[in-house]
């Protein structure tokens, strides 16, 4: 596997703004098809690093590369390489779907026949073919998303960037949203970068997973893996007696809240027993979930409460452009 | 690349009639009132014409340096921002559609001029349209710039009437620039507007103040300083 193999490469990558270091040493490769999912809390560093990758942002110290590009000498082929569907919606409400689609077509020096085909290709895609015609401001929130999305590839980018694509959808438009991710990458072997505060969306749809806090990668594998490596069974006691149970279960795994993951399968029942003599009646077991992975290596939730607000606000402003 | 941003301004401008109408309303009223209440002189609808004309691009041309706002806030600059295209060319071409959309909307002002009787020469006026064109590109540049360093989509048009009053009232538009204290013919004088103004009359009705190559070598280069101006400023302005 020669290094063309990776679409994207990064070296050492670091963003210093004044004394704070938003992005701290980090290094890692995809492979081209791959589907990569970057968690962290707010401010961790995810749109920092996805900005210095678009050529937005300038790098401190690092290289990186996009489809063999360097990203500080060559920024207009690495700006060819990208489709971008930002956090907030950035279409034009005045235009029609089409329009917005052909003038992103044009911006990227595209020919006519070429955008032409392009359009209606995408727009199936996306199934809004109908609606080809419509001002995009009678769009509702997962229309405008798809067509985002459709926009994102009109130039055929080698590389897609999603920064939190499903904010604000509601949870059947953020299935059908995945749907068309998948497929995408399916059909076209397009690279997909994904930020996203939802950790089954990353579980669901990442090939691999890249846990980021305080501007470090602090965890990088399949989402499968990462959560074997918390343990083989999680088990979740409540009850008065749950704390003494706990202190017990240290010996067998990490205990975290009321929940303690198990080192090994062949531990369950020595913790079952205990249970039974202190007389702790409700327990669970169940297998490790990425929120687990995540609280370990951040010790932090996804901070719900803050995406909470600002998701409210964001939908608030879509409302008030209608 | 330049030619989509273009179009993009003029189709959205087409598309918007309450903003024909509206951009109308003010000129109109200039020209109707002043013209026909001021008798000062025999034909002065005539002589206010031309200077209606270039209130009504100025106004339009600088007013539309609020869809630069407008992309910033509705993220739409981004979408631009993050294309293979250089910035300057993002600034001329918006500077171009936002020119061509005054001038649209000053034709249309001409046209009812020329049915309320105003004694113009047609083929003056034909001759006068580079000339708009010229006015609007300096003053659609204004715009921009302020759009550039501005974010605040109300205040934009409350900052922007410290341009365009002062710059309108001190163009000559409404009067001859005969007998004027010396401070008000120095500083008419020194507003580029008024070679603007000047030119479309010297056009439009043969007879102007001002030698023709004289106004046009002065809106070239007022609209050329502020065309690379505002892309200097574009491409050096952080995010």
């Amino acid at each position: 596997m020669g290094l063309d193999f990776f679409v994207i490469r990064l070296y050492s990558l670091c963003k210093r703004f004044g004394t704070m270091l938003a992005v701290d040493n980090v290094s890692f490769q995809l492979a081209q098809g791959e589907i990569f999912g970057l968690l962290g809390p707010n401010g961790a560093g995810k749109t920092t690093l996805l900005g210095m990758l678009s050529t937005m942002v300038k790098p401190s110290s690092g290289r990186a590369y996009v489809h063999g590009y360097d990203i500080c000498r060559h920024e207009h082929h690495v700006r060819r390489q990208l489709g971008v569907v930002f956090q907030d919606m950035s279409l034009d409400d005045d235009l029609t779907a089409e329009e917005n689609l052909d003038f992103h077509g044009r911006l990227y020096g595209m020919g006519r026949t070429q955008r032409q085909q392009q359009v209606r290709e995408l727009l199936a895609l996306v199934d809004l073919v109908e609606k080809r015609t419509y001002m995009v401001r009678t769009f509702s929130g997962g229309m405008k998303r798809r067509l985002e999305l459709a926009r994102a590839l009109m130039h055929k980018p080698a590389v897609l960037f999603l920064d939190e694509p499903t904010v604000g959808l509601d949870p059947q438009t953020r299935l059908t949203l995945w749907q068309y991710l998948r497929h995408l990458n399916e059909k076209y072997r397009v690279t997909i970068i994904l930020t996203t505060h939802y950790l089954d969306e990353a579980d669901s749809l990442c090939h691999r997973i890249g846990i980021i806090d305080k501007g470090k990668i602090v965890a990088l594998d399949t989402p499968r893996l990462l959560k074997e490596r918390m343990g083989a069974t999680v088990v979740t006691v409540e009850g008065l007696r749950a704390p003494q149970l706990l202190a017990i279960a240290g010996k067998w795994g990490t205990v975290m809240d009321n929940t303690v993951a198990l080192r090994g399968e062949n531990v369950v029942m020595p913790l079952l027993k205990a249970a039974t003599r202190l007389g702790v009646t409700n327990i669970s077991i169940s297998k490790p979930s990425l929120e687990r992975v995540f609280l370990h290596f951040t010790g932090c939730h996804l901070r719900d409460a803050d995406a909470d607000a600002r998701d409210a606000m964001r939908i608030t402003r879509q409302v008030y452009r209608r | 690349m330049i030619y989509a941003l273009w179009l993009r301004e003029v189709k959205k401008y087409l598309r918007s009639t309450p903003r024909i109408i509206g951009s109308l309303g003010m000129p109109f009223f200039f020209l109707m009132v002043l013209g026909s209440g001021l008798h000062a002189e025999r034909n002065y609808f005539d002589f206010i014409a031309p200077g209606i004309l270039g209130m009504s691009l100025l106004f339009t041309s600088v007013f539309s340096g609020i869809s630069l706002i407008w992309d910033k806030q509705f993220g739409f600059l981004r979408e631009m921002l993050i294309a293979p295209v250089p910035r300057w060319k993002i600034m001329v071409g918006k500077t171009l559609g936002g020119a061509t959309c005054a001038v649209l909307q000053s034709l249309l002002l001409l046209g009812i001029t020329l049915v309320a009787g105003a004694d113009i020469s047609i083929t003056g006026a034909v001759a006068a349209v580079p000339v708009m064109f010229l006015i609007a590109m300096a003053c659609t540049a204004i715009g921009l710039i302020f759009g550039i360093r501005m974010n605040d989509m109300q205040a934009f048009p409350l900052i922007i009437n410290f341009v365009n009053v002062p710059m309108f009232l001190l163009s000559g538009a409404l009067y001859t620039q005969q007998d004027l204290p010396s401070w008000l013919f120095v500083l008419t004088r020194l507003n580029p507007l008024t070679y603007g103004v000047e030119a479309m009359r010297a056009l439009m009705l043969g007879e102007a103040q001002l030698s023709l190559a004289l106004c046009i070598l002065v809106l070239l280069c007022f609209s050329m300083v502020m065309m690379v101006l505002g892309a200097y400023l574009f491409t050096h302005e952080k995010k």
